[in-house]
């Protein structure tokens, strides 16, 4: 265990909406939830303002629509939140080499590796924290959270409690205090399943799980995972910070309360973790040759199925693809426990493929699109067969998307960026009824008018997404 | 002659497909209902009942290119050349696939959904035929569900298997059924008679001893090496006074259904060897293979090897079969049944049997004839299974 | 049966049609050779349930008939035969071949077992041999191997009146070559997709014509297949079934940086850099004003560089390619120089070629390739 608490952990404020707020003026302080826009669409992030309204993460859009009806809703933009993540790693990577993402808006640092390694201690360790967060407001206009502490477990507890924009220090010594009140489902690893199964048990708290006797923890879970309940609960952790250059893959899982036996249900879940797996390998900038799909059985066989492609990828619709294929062959009698999705044979490089989906919103379903302009209160259902998850399609209007059995067509989606030949740069607020309405603003612009055009004009392109902040300008935004 | 002639005591089933024929040929002509006729076909029935038999028979009628059809003839006249090639399974679009092994997996099946996208070669139907549908593996049956969920337009599937419930629920939904009955021991007499030329007497004995199973009918009526194995089996029960004699019962049966595996395999074998080297141009019988060719003349024999394990298996299987008829018979004799015998010509034996014990005793007998199938089935050495069959049977 | 024929002429149709015969029959018959006489023509076809090979050459045809030969054996025949008339007669179930004192015989294949052959479509236009098997070769390179999306195995024949367009995708590079064509009717119009190893074959085999006539189904008769013939031999395939992707829209509109440099001394450079690093590494390729400069490895140190001369029009790039595919494309675009464009350094780029530095690029062949992300 550390005697410095050197271990930082940093978190995004509501990464993907504050990130929308920053580049679209006329949103700053507005609910805006970020996902899938369709029918069956789930929302990836909520900003604060969407928050107070009950709205969160993997929420059924249409659940959310109901909750906060004058939010904007928008679909992400993955380039823009990437470009914004390499700023914000870039950061880190001044501050120590062991800097390990845990996707686009997430990271652990390691301190002590770093040039203020030698001699640092929890005060100067504190002080490199605060410039941080100032650094990076800077440079992005975001807020980020940070815990500091001496371990990876407790520091993500840390930055969890600074929510928002806020700063956690636990010194060594410290963990306890921080952990005892907490839930059970705080500590890594404890899932329903195993939540429940302390709740039998009378345990409902951190505290409840270090006081119990280890031997009966490990009668009740089994060695691995019943010590190492044991050692978190006491704020035990000495996990590395593994670098993104060590790794040598990537994996998820996911451990279900009740057995999937129904292969539709399984195959949902795959394509979840597919994606949240695909988004952690995008976050350490790595893209990978083989995938692998893990099973556990009711039984607590394991299996695990590999495809080594032909070249490495990052790209979720071939990971996607490669899962599905890889499991179509597996019996699934008697019911799954656990399923993994990881990607390994790392490579710094992902040979771009000329139909991949490059940007496609997490734990979405393609559903169809249903255009909502702010101002407009009509809907028109749209049964064409667009998929919600092609931003990049959208974005990028001229070039299709190929999905076997479907074709992308380019379509004005809300929260795409566009330019007008006579208005300039701005972004679509919704379409519908054979119009599009854009609002003309910029990252750093006051907030824009809105105009309308007949869907078809010939004068709207899409383009790329327009940096946070003009390169050069250093000065925060207001 | 048609192509519904291999099919004995099936009348329903041959109405039913002579009518998709029609509608199919309507279909191709570009009408708007589909007369019956449609993409995905499960046949099933009780062995030796024709299910391949029928899904070929069904096959060469989509491609029959009879000029009779102009005419208003039926389709499946049986002689054209779309009709004798999917006979003989030649045919550019009629793929008959059968395996020699015990699962058909994802692989194969990938592979065969690959080759059903293609468009038929002669323009007509591209047919897959699929026997022993039942040894799909649940992740083959996967992947043969989309291809059967999403046809392409011409691309007919038959799938065969012994019941409904051996294919896989989502895939026996979307087929239609075709089911196949036991035919009548009359009927399989008839065909004998007509077909094979096999003298009444002989013909009606053969169709009643073999219970409605045509192939072996038939082989039991021209083969009087079969005759007389299969008269070796009946007289088993008689031969089991002690333990010795059990044991060199046991070893008797298991030696005669190998005696007729290997007849039957041989005769095949050879056939198909000699086929294959002709066309691969050998020079002569036993002459010398061009270069190259020898691989595929080897996997031939691997294909040859494996089906003689399974020849070997089926023909035991089919004379424990023929002991369970011959307890049947004792149990209609014990109970006073007014049946006829399936045995009669062994009544004295029959007679004998039955005296010698209960009604209880001959059903636990034939528990554990059954009992033995089943081990052979799951794996266990055939003597082994035989003999410890043979020492219930004299217990009762 | 029973027919005479020069044995020159024999035994090149022989060897042409055993071409076809499949290596693995699936069924013995397939491994035979069928043999047509009838008026004076004797016709010889192969087939293996996708591609059918058929060929009719001049005899003086005696007894007219129809048998199936091995073809494996009837080609070794003819391969010894002296260089004299050939007659073949049948006797019973057995064929025999004369030629001046050679004397063979070889066994009849049951020749009622044999499949129908595909029906050739109706001839859709001709084009000259070895332009079309140039274009073939220069596309098929681009097509997919792997069978998990079929359709990206097949060459595309797009066909609008006198242009005939074909595109190959195996995801990560896209070809496609156009050329004019001689069409048998105005206005037609006609879409395929091919097996590209197939057509890669057919159309290196049908060189030695001078023009070949291509044949595609519109209606009923041989849909689904594409038909070949030059120089009297003519051979069908079965076609893909699936769509092929949109293809057009995936070339950028405009280029922000165009680049031009000498193909040889560049393919060289490309093969000796990428020798140094591990396979498959990628190899980057920076563009600047007279200059590209080639590294490979993917790391922060190359592990091998090299320099070139190069002219550049539009904003400097730095772009990382697998180098296979960019091998691909140089040997494809069969040029003195190579034209280069590019978007970003994460858009697809489009290689043409070029007679010399300073000409203009033709559309008639270009090469879509993607890019490799590099991180960091």
């Amino acid at each position: 265990m550390r005697k410095t608490s050197a271990i930082l952990h940093l978190d995004m404020d509501a990464f993907y909406a504050s990130v929308e707020q920053a580049a679209k003026p006329s949103l700053k302080g507005k609910p805006v939830i970020v996902g899938g826009v369709g029918g069956r669409g789930v929302v990836a992030t909520a900003s604060y303002e969407a928050r107070k309204f009950g709205v969160r993460s993997a929420m059924p859009t249409g659940e959310a629509r109901r909750r906060c009806p004058n939010a904007a809703f928008l679909i992400p933009r993955f380039s823009a939140y990437r470009e914004v993540s390499d700023q914000v790693m870039g950061l880190l990577s001044e501050l120590s080499p062991l800097v390990e993402p845990l996707s686009l808006d997430e990271a652990f640092v390691d301190l002590e590796a770093g040039p203020y390694g030698e001699g640092l201690d929890t005060e100067r360790a504190t002080e490199l924290a605060v410039e941080l967060r100032a650094e990076i407001h800077a440079r992005t206009g975001l807020t980020a959270s940070v815990g500091l502490a001496p371990s990876k477990l407790i520091a993500k507890i840390a930055s969890e409690a600074a929510k928002p924009d806020g700063l956690v220090v636990v010194p060594p010594g410290g963990e306890r205090a921080l952990l005892d009140p907490l839930p059970v489902r705080a500590l890594w690893g404890v899932g329903p399943a195993t939540a429940e199964t302390l709740r039998k048990v009378g345990i409902t708290t951190v505290a409840g799980i270090a006081a119990a006797d280890p031997d009966e923890l490990v009668r009740m879970f089994g060695q691995a995972h019943g010590r190492g309940l044991h050692a978190h609960a006491l704020g035990l952790d000495d996990r590395p910070v593994v670098a993104e250059r060590d790794a040598k893959s990537v994996s998820v899982e996911d451990t279900f309360e009740v057995d999937l036996v129904d292969r539709v249900r399984i195959t949902a879940e795959l394509d979840r973790l597919a994606a949240r797996c695909v988004e952690r390998l995008r976050g350490a900038g790595r893209s990978g040759r083989t995938v692998v799909v893990k099973m556990r059985r009711y039984d607590f066989s394991t299996l695990t199925r590999s495809e080594t492609l032909r070249a490495p990828t990052d790209d979720l619709a071939v990971v996607r693809e490669t899962v599905h294929r890889l499991v179509a062959q597996v019996d699934f009698t008697g019911g799954l426990r656990l399923l993994g999705v990881g990607v390994a044979s790392l490579a710094d490089f992902a040979q771009q493929d000329l139909f991949g989906t490059a940007d496609e919103a997490p734990a979405d379903e393609a559903g169809d699109q249903t255009g909502e302009a702010a101002d407009a209160p009509t809907e028109r259902p749209d049964s064409g067969d667009a998929d919600a998850a092609d931003p990049e399609a959208a974005a990028y209007g001229s070039v299709p998307v190929f999905h076997p059995g479907r074709f992308g067509n380019a379509r004005w989606l809300p929260g795409q960026d566009v330019e007008h030949t006579e208005f300039g740069p701005g972004w679509v607020q919704g379409s519908g009824v054979g119009r599009v309405t854009v609002r003309f603003e910029t990252p750093g612009s006051p907030p824009g008018r809105i105009r309308t055009f007949p869907e078809d004009t010939p004068d709207l392109k899409a383009t790329p997404p327009l940096p946070l902040v003009p390169p050069g300008n250093t000065e925060a935004t207001t | 002659m048609t192509v519904w002639d291999d099919l004995v005591g099936q009348d329903r089933v041959i109405a039913q497909l002579r009518s998709a024929a029609v509608g199919a040929r309507g279909v191709l002509a570009g009408e708007e209902s589909s007369g019956g006729m449609t993409h995905a076909w499960l046949f099933t029935g009780p062995p030796g009942s024709g299910r391949a038999t029928a899904a070929r028979a069904f096959a060469a009628a989509l491609q029959c290119v009879s000029p009779d059809l102009s005419l208003g003839g039926e389709p499946g006249c049986g002689h054209c050349d779309g009709c004798h090639t999917s006979l003989t399974g030649t045919h550019a679009d009629v793929d008959v696939v059968s395996t020699e092994l015990l699962s058909i997996g994802v692989k194969e099946t990938r592979d065969l959904v690959r080759r059903a996208a293609l468009s038929p070669a002669g323009g007509r139907w591209q047919v897959i035929v699929l026997e022993d549908a039942d040894r799909l593996t649940e992740g083959a049956g996967n992947v043969l569900l989309k291809a059967i969920e999403e046809p392409a337009p011409r691309t007919v599937w038959m799938l065969c298997a012994p019941s409904v419930e051996d294919a896989l629920p989502t895939i026996r939904s979307r087929c239609r059924h075709v089911a196949l009955r036991t035919p009548p021991v009359a009927a399989v007499a008839d065909m004998l008679m007509r077909r094979d030329g096999i003298d009444p007497e002989m013909a009606s004995y053969a169709a009643r001893a073999t219970g409605g199973n045509i192939d072996r009918a038939r082989r039991l009526a021209t083969d009087e090496q079969a005759r007389s194995r299969r008269a070796e089996v009946l007289g088993l029960p008689l031969q089991l006074g002690d333990i010795g004699s059990c044991m060199a019962a046991a070893q008797r049966l298991v030696d005669a259904a190998a005696a007729d595996a290997k007849e039957i395999t041989a005769e095949l074998d050879a056939r198909e060897t000699e086929e294959l080297r002709n066309a691969l141009g050998a020079n002569g019988p036993g002459g010398r293979l061009p270069s190259g060719t020898a691989g595929v003349v080897k996997e031939l024999e691997n294909r040859q090897k494996k089906r003689a394990t399974r020849t070997q298996r089926d023909c035991l299987d089919l004379a424990l079969v023929d002991l369970t008829a011959f307890y049947r018979d004792v149990l209609t004799v014990q109970l006073g049944a007014p049946v006829p015998l399936d045995n009669e010509q062994v009544r004295p034996s029959v007679d004998r049997v039955a005296r010698a014990g209960t009604p209880e005793d001959t059903l636990r007998r034939i528990e554990a004839i059954l009992a033995c199938r089943e081990a052979i089935d799951a794996n266990v050495a055939p003597l082994l299974a035989v003999e410890a069959m043979a020492l219930t049977l004299r217990a009762g | 049966m029973k027919f005479r024929v020069e044995r020159d002429v024999l035994a090149d149709a022989v060897a042409w049609t055993a071409r076809s015969l499949p290596a693995r029959p699936a069924v013995p018959v397939l491994a035979g050779l069928l043999l047509e006489a009838d008026g004076g023509t004797l016709t010889l076809s192969s087939f293996d349930y996708e591609v059918s090979a058929r060929v009719g050459i001049e005899a003086e045809v005696e007894d007219e008939g129809r048998i199936l030969v091995s073809g494996r054996l009837l080609a070794d025949i003819c391969r010894s035969l002296p260089n004299r008339p050939v007659e073949v007669s049948t006797d019973g179930a057995k064929v025999a071949v004369v030629c001046g004192s050679a004397r063979f015989t070889l066994p009849t294949l049951p020749v009622e077992d044999y499949p129908a052959l595909p029906e050739m479509p109706t001839a859709a236009g001709s084009v000259a041999g070895d332009v079309f098997a140039a274009a073939v070769a220069q596309v098929a390179i681009a097509a997919g191997r792997d069978d998990t999306l079929p359709m990206l195995t097949g060459v595309r024949i797009e066909i609008e009146g006198d242009t005939v367009t074909l595109a190959a995708t195996d995801r990560y590079r896209l070809a496609v070559r156009t050329f004019l064509w001689k069409p048998d009717q105005a206005g037609l119009s006609s879409i395929a997709l091919v097996p590209a190893k197939t057509l890669n074959d057919t159309a290196k085999a049908l060189t030695n014509g001078d023009s070949i006539q291509i044949a595609l189904a519109g209606d009923k008769l041989g849909e689904g297949m594409i038909g070949f013939e030059g120089a009297g031999r003519r051979t069908t395939t079965r076609l893909l079934e699936g769509e092929f992707p949109k293809y057009r829209a995936l070339f950028p509109d405009g280029a922000a940086s165009v680049a031009t440099v000498e193909t040889a001394p560049f393919v060289d450079a490309v093969k000796r850099v990428s020798l140094v690093a591990e396979r498959n590494t990628p190899v980057r390729l920076t563009f600047s004003d007279g200059r590209l400069v080639l590294e490979a490895g993917s790391g922060d140190e190359a592990q091998a560089s090299e320099a070139l001369d190069a002219s550049l029009t539009g904003d400097e790039i730095s772009i990382a390619f697998n180098p296979a595919f960019l091998l691909d494309g140089l040997s494809a675009i069969d040029s003195p120089v190579a034209q280069l464009s590019f978007t970003t350094s994460t858009k697809p780029a489009v290689m043409t070629g070029k007679p010399d530095m300073d000409a203009e690029a033709t559309d008639e062949y270009r090469y879509l390739i993607m890019p490799v992300r590099l991180s960091g």
